[in-house]
């Protein structure tokens, strides 16, 4: 098994610049890398930073965070979504996917994972 | 004659006080011919007057304090000795009963997992150099910078 752990440091590394530029950067280099094991360390610290923009790439888009293919991937995005401790903007993003997302899949995903952060 | 006047003069002697007079002679005759039953420990009771000449009084006073020290600090050393003893035997008992309870709950074998620990040992070694390296990423490289690190990285991995 190949170790990922240089890379890893890179991507806890731009997480913690907390930037939109860092979050631009592990948008397009960290969610679209073929390695499920690194898209899931993105997403995870995506979340972590707990922004605006961070958490939209996570919940809107297609095919990233909970609506990544890997059921890991997407279930290690909603454990750290449930263990945000402040969770107001999760819960604002996944609204507005809810009721406005053209993608019918996106928006009952985000309605499944509202759902579970409201009993949390 | 002579001899039955001899006789008389025993049988006039009490039994009893001649015989204690030849046991104390007997005793002084002793220590005195053995100078070294000082450090004897065949039942003699040291005591101080035992010689006589002024060459060896220090030894005397020396070896009586000596041999009463010794007296005096054994019963605490077989004290010490015990305890320790003791504490053994309860450990051993303690940590059998924890055995037998966690065998009881479980009903599994147990046994200590020292490659168990190594491994936790290095994981926390593995963790902290992570967060060392980390800090002086975010702190040395600059977004793009990063950005391009990851993407060689994992470019790298592709074409591996």
């Amino acid at each position: 098994m190949k170790d990922f752990r240089r890379a890893k440091n890179i991507i806890d590394a731009l997480s913690l610049k907390g930037s939109e530029e860092s979050t631009r950067m592990l948008e397009e280099i960290g969610t679209n890398s073929s390695v499920d094991e690194i898209r899931e360390h993105t997403v995870r610290a995506l979340v972590r930073q707990n922004k605006h923009d961070a958490l939209s790439v996570v919940i809107t888009n297609k095919g990233k965070g909970i609506n990544d293919m890997s059921t890991v991937v997407a279930m290690s995005t909603i454990n750290e979504l449930l263990a945000l401790e402040n969770k107001e903007e999760a819960i604002q993003i996944l609204s507005e996917t809810v009721e406005q997302h053209s993608d019918e899949e996106v928006r009952e995903n985000a309605r499944s994972v509202k759902a579970l952060m409201a009993l949390s | 004659m002579a001899i039955i006047a001899k006789i008389g003069q025993i049988l006039n002697t009490p039994i009893g006080v001649s015989e204690s007079s030849r046991a104390d002679r007997k005793r002084t005759q002793a220590n005195a011919s053995n100078p070294f039953s000082a450090t004897s420990f065949k039942g003699n009771v040291l005591t101080a007057d035992v010689f006589e000449t002024k060459a060896t009084k220090k030894n005397k006073l020396t070896y009586s304090a000596l041999v009463g020290s010794i007296n005096d600090a054994f019963p605490t050393f077989r004290k010490g000795i015990e305890s320790v003893v003791a504490f053994g035997n309860r450990m051993k008992e303690g940590v059998s009963s924890v055995c037998h309870k966690l065998h009881e709950i479980g009903n599994t074998e147990v046994s200590i997992d020292f490659a168990g620990a190594g491994r936790a040992m290095r994981s926390g070694w593995d963790s902290m150099m992570n967060k060392h390296s980390v800090s002086s990423l975010n702190s040395r490289y600059s977004e793009l910078e990063l950005g391009e690190m990851l993407r060689a990285e994992l470019s790298m991995d592709v074409v591996g």
